[in-house]
């Protein structure tokens, strides 16, 4: 075990870098998940944003416009109302809709040339679309309230009333797998796969490319160990360190959510989900290690291979997003299938939660580490003839 | 005194023709001892002292090179030769001492000192990305401006190495010995007054060797002060004028080579092969003049003399009075792994 | 330093490995955000919305059929309805085959599942259109009970809706979306980058690190000009493999990213000399060779990248919010922020303060990297 054991003498050297990786890692992953925890509300409801209302009309129904946002959204006052106050403010998330009531609004409303509302919102913030909808929705009902023979005054209090009788949205929660309360860990969870795709080719690339020396697998090459040991033992090597890694993160999994959560049911599927991916990750590195790739290039194809998968297969922006097309192209990659089954454990996509599917896109997934792992020792085989030659 | 006049007298003054062949070397040496009775201090060392944590790699070392001269500096790996190296040229600090050269103190910002100095250090060290034109164009232009002088100088430096067929090759397809040939090239290019080497020769072919040795006997010829580094004691006693040795960083002897191996006992060594000998024989023969160590192991006489000419004979003559055969006869001079040996109880090449 | 800076161009234009990855890496990158982002959540909001209905047997009932019927029906409709009792309902909801369960009564009522946020702009949607529903009904009864000879005309207002609110955009480039920001992001990642270089002068300054070094050190040269000559030299080299990049992203992708042009084009270069500045800044810290050093400049790009919002879209806006300081001094969020300032606003005042801001942190790493290497002597080479 001669290679296996000097693997980790040379992985030795290569610590201090590893635990910078790591630690960069583990900060970064813990955010990412604390940040995206609040859009896991458990309750329905259409968020409050802020709004400006600039009334130039001063008017009965703008002021019932005023009270009815008021209710559904913070309304925010601001000192300057200019535009580059308005646009600063629009820009920092101070306010995310800027509602403008121009003078003459009412007197106009009910004629055959009524004056328009204007707004501006931050296009970045789908919520402000709604703001619309409502605001429609509720002048709209007015305007048919004055249509139908109600005065302006008796057509605002109808539809005040009406909205105020309107039943909440009611939010059934039904009872899919074991549940863990803590909807963060999922999170945890997904952007480990985007970490593993980068940590692994970068602290395990430089101690491969060592044994790939052309001086140093001269030697090995002569000695009296034959190639396939050696290959194996470095495969070995390469999966003991990466468990290790898996270890450590879930263990900080364990440490950050608790044991309660992490191995629940969810968990624990998602936590043989990830050592699976883990094993993906390794199979890709021994592939790029057959490269030769050294410093900047290896750098720069590591965020390539992370950044590129992660955007494709719904790491960061979410699967039920990404277009059909997108999603088609996704399916050759082994991540995809990866947060699938984040997805669909955590009933985040709808898709309902089936063990069978589960084992399907396990499967999926060892099909790709085959498959990797397959090309990495053609590869390999390759570059050693060229090598030698 | 003229070359060829010294030349003249040593050659007549031996009728040993053993002698003979070391007259040019001689003369040469001669001529360059007289240049230098004349000459200034290009660089002195005084009581320089650098430690490692614990370790003491230079230890109160004192060193003047004459200008003009080739010095010598010899030592084993890991002696202190490329620390000292590496004080003086302001790269390294030390913990105590003084370092001049050509009379001012060498700090790392006095720029007009250091283009006075070319380097040549032990590492290759040139730019894989530029050809070997390129290089030396590079690392002239640190102390050239002038671009016509400096295409000169360039001109110059590749067909003083050599390397003139190779100036639009990259180093990675250079062989050892051309590499070390680009190196040196690159750290003389812009005609320094003191040229420092620090093991130039090493994993060099030696076809490469010799060339690079006559090339700094002609750099030191065209008046360039040579610091010479190495751990090849016959690359030293070829070239060098003068020749310190070192170990442990502590200047252990100082002088030319046959100062040198004056401090020791042995001044001959004769081997002869021959069938047997009896004790008798190895105690008469130890009585003989200048002997003082007399050995017989395997078929093979060791007779060690101090001192004395014609050792040689008086020994042949007696095996045949007593009418031994012999066969391979062999007697050489000292060498200064044999001075290195006797000062500090080791081999030279340890 | 003329002769520095071309000796320079020629080592870094013939490391042809290092130049291709240099210039794939935002062209790769681009394309695959371009492909991820494609039709982003068009298949949400134009989709056909499933739905379970629960009718009473009342007037209620019926104007609920009526409508959901209605828009159910035709190419691409708005709902796909099932109907169905409650229990067939909830079973459906349960399984993530309907986005909602809407039961009529006096008000109708929309009940979704918790279980899913995939669906949640779908949700919304349903909860607006519920609403809306039920304040026509109203509408209609109040009319019909209070002014019934208006009752037509009430109906037939139905079928003209006005629209009561437009939008005017208070930003320069109403294109510029969500999605935008990630390419921003993408270009401040690539300028930054450009540290690698500025690690690789840093490292071939220091006499300690290599015999190369060392070798230019003991030479007549000022160490100061030698490494300005070669930062020069890294930061053009940069800037022109990211310039094309750049354009990739704006004329063959058209993403967007080049409003106002010279102002983009400066952004570009100020991120570049900012990330060679700040590579040759880390570069001079410590004895580590170069691969560990690049490993140090990764680590702490990445973070900066992702307080950025490189990976999770709103974390400028959050950082913003908790800690502004960070954005107004993290190189990353001062890059991206330059670049959507060129989109968003008519003045260049916060995008002067953002290449200001940059230019400061370059000379400050450029002046502090050359105060640690210059007239230095080693403790050990």
């Amino acid at each position: 075990m001669q290679v296996f054991n000097i693997f980790f003498k040379i992985a030795k050297k290569h610590l201090g870098q590893v635990f910078i990786f790591s630690g960069v890692f583990l900060v970064l992953i813990f955010i990412m998940s604390i940040s995206q925890s609040k859009a896991l509300s458990g309750d329905f409801s259409t968020k409050k944003i802020d709004i400006t209302i600039l009334d130039e009309d001063h008017s009965m129904l703008s002021q019932s416009i005023q009270d009815y946002l008021g209710t559904r959204h913070n309304l925010v006052t601001l000192e300057k109302t200019d535009t580059e106050s308005l646009t600063d403010n629009l820009f920092y998330q101070q306010i995310s809709y800027v509602l403008t009531i121009p003078k003459g609004f009412e007197a106009q409303f009910l004629t055959d040339t009524p004056l328009k509302l204007s707004h501006s919102i931050r296009q970045d913030n789908a919520n402000g679309f709604f703001v619309n909808e409502q605001l429609n929705s509720y002048l709209d009902s007015i305007s048919l309230y004055c249509t139908g023979g109600y005065s302006l005054t008796d057509a605002i209090a109808a539809t005040d009333q009406n909205l105020a009788a309107s039943p909440k949205v009611e939010t059934i929660t039904f009872q899919k797998t074991g549940n863990s309360r803590n909807k963060t860990m999922f999170y945890w969870f997904q952007y480990m796969s985007y970490i593993f795709l980068m940590i692994f080719p970068l602290s395990l690339v430089p101690i491969l490319v060592t044994f790939q020396q052309t001086d140093v697998s001269a030697r090995i090459a002569c000695s009296a160990l034959p190639a396939q040991a050696r290959t194996l033992q470095l495969g070995l090597g390469c999966i003991c360190y990466s468990i290790l890694t898996w270890l450590i993160f879930t263990l900080a999994a364990v440490l950050f959510f608790g044991p309660k959560n992490v191995f629940s049911q969810q968990g624990q599927l998602c936590i043989l989900n990830s050592f699976v991916f883990t094993l993906i990750c390794v199979a890709l590195t021994l592939l790029l290690s057959t490269f030769g790739l050294k410093d900047n290039a290896l750098n720069l194809i590591a965020n390539i291979i992370g950044i590129g998968m992660s955007f494709l297969c719904g790491i960061f922006v979410p699967q039920w997003y990404l277009s059909t097309g997108v999603l088609a192209v996704a399916k050759f990659l082994p991540a995809y299938w990866y947060i699938k089954i984040i997805n669909m454990v955590t009933g985040l996509s709808g898709e309902s939660y089936s063990l069978a599917n589960y084992w399907k896109y396990i499967g999926m997934q060892c099909i790709f580490l085959v498959a990797i792992f397959s090309v990495y020792l053609m590869a390999n085989k390759q570059r050693k003839k060229t090598s030698l030659a | 005194m003229s070359y060829q006049v010294l030349t003249f007298i040593t050659t007549n003054q031996s009728e040993n023709p053993l002698y003979f062949s070391h007259a040019e070397q001689a003369a040469q040496r001669y001529h360059t001892i007289w240049r230098l009775l004349m000459a200034n201090t290009a660089v002195k060392i005084e009581n320089l002292v650098k430690r490692y944590g614990e370790v003491i790699a230079v230890d109160h070392l004192n060193l003047t090179i004459r200008e003009g001269e080739i010095f010598g500096l010899l030592g084993p790996n890991g002696c202190g030769k490329t620390t000292t190296i590496n004080c003086l040229l302001s790269l390294l600090s030390y913990d105590k001492g003084d370092i001049e050269i050509f009379g001012e103190e060498i700090t790392p910002t006095n720029y007009k000192l250091k283009s006075q100095i070319g380097v040549v250090m032990q590492n290759v060290a040139v730019f894989d990305e530029l050809t070997v034109s390129e290089n030396i164009d590079y690392f002239c232009g640190l102390y050239i401006r002038d671009k016509a002088l400096r295409k000169q100088y360039v001109e110059e430096a590749i067909a003083f190495v050599g390397l003139e067929h190779f100036r639009k090759f990259y180093p990675k397809k250079l062989s050892g010995g051309l590499l070390r040939r680009l190196n040196i090239a690159c750290g003389i290019a812009h005609k320094p007054k003191l040229i420092i080497l620090d093991e130039p020769t090493v994993a060099v072919d030696p076809q490469s060797r010799n060339k690079i040795l006559e090339g700094i006997v002609e750099l030191n010829r065209r008046g360039a002060t040579i610091l010479y580094t190495s751990h090849y004691m016959d690359e030293v006693e070829q070239i060098c004028s003068r020749i310190a040795i070192i170990d442990q960083g502590k200047n252990l002897a100082l002088g030319t080579t046959e100062e040198l191996k004056k401090l020791i006992k042995k001044s001959e060594i004769i081997t002869i092969d021959i069938l047997t000998l009896t004790e008798e024989d190895i105690a008469a023969i130890r009585q003989l003049p200048h002997v003082y160590e007399v050995s017989f192991d395997q078929h093979k006489l060791t007779v060690l003399c101090s001192g004395g000419q014609h050792n040689l004979i008086h020994v042949l003559d007696y095996l045949q009075k007593k009418s031994y055969s012999f066969g391979y006869v062999h007697s050489e001079l000292p060498s200064l792994n044999d001075v290195f040996l006797e000062i500090t109880g080791k081999e030279l090449r340890d | 330093m003329i002769q520095i800076i071309f000796c320079s161009f020629k080592r870094l234009f013939r490391n042809t490995t290092n130049m291709f990855w240099i210039l794939i890496f935002p062209i790769i990158l681009g394309t695959f955000f371009y492909i991820a982002f494609s039709n982003l959540g068009a298949s949400e909001s134009m989709s056909t919305i499933p739905v379970a209905v629960v009718l009473t047997d009342d007037y209620y009932g019926e104007a609920l059929k009526q409508t959901v019927t209605q828009l159910s029906e035709g190419e691409d409709p708005f709902l796909d309805t099932t109907f169905c009792s409650e229990e067939e309902a909830r079973k459906l909801l349960e399984n993530g085959d309907v986005c909602g369960m809407i039961q009529s009564g006096s008000q109708a009522k929309l009940s979704i599942s918790a279980n899913t946020s995939a669906d949640n702009i779908k949700q919304s949607i349903l909860a607006a259109f519920v609403e809306e529903f039920n304040l026509r009904c109203d509408l209609l009864i109040d009319t019909m009970q209070k002014h019934p000879e208006n009752a037509e005309k009430v109906i037939s207002a139905f079928q003209n809706p006005h629209a009561f609110n437009e939008e005017v955009s208070l930003q320069k480039n109403p294109n510029v979306d969500t999605y935008t920001q990630y390419f921003y992001n993408l270009l401040a990642m690539a300028c930054l980058y450009a540290a690698m270089a500025g690690v690789t002068v840093a490292v071939e300054n220091q006499g300690n690190l290599s015999t190369l070094a060392a070798r230019k050190t003991v030479s007549a040269r000022k160490k100061s000009s030698m490494i300005i000559g070669e930062l020069i030299a890294a930061t053009i080299f940069e800037f022109v493999l990211n310039l094309i990049g750049f354009f990739y992203l704006s004329y063959i992708l058209k993403v967007g990213v080049d409003a106002q042009l010279p102002y983009a084009v400066l952004s570009l270069f100020t991120g570049v000399l900012t990330g060679v500045s700040l590579g040759f800044f880390f570069g001079t810290l410590g004895k580590k060779g170069k691969e560990e050093k690049d490993g140090l400049i990764f680590a702490v790009i990445m973070p900066l990248c992702f307080l950025s919002g490189l990976m999770v879209g709103n974390m400028r806006v959050l950082i913003d919010r908790v800690a502004p300081v960070v954005n107004r001094i993290n190189p990353a969020a001062l890059i991206t922020d330059s670049f959507y300032c060129l989109s968003i606003f008519e003045g260049h005042a916060r995008y002067t303060r953002n290449i200001v801001t940059l230019l400061l942190l370059s000379i400050l790493f450029i002046g502090l990297g050359i105060l640690k290497t210059r007239r230095s002597r080693y403790a050990s080479i």
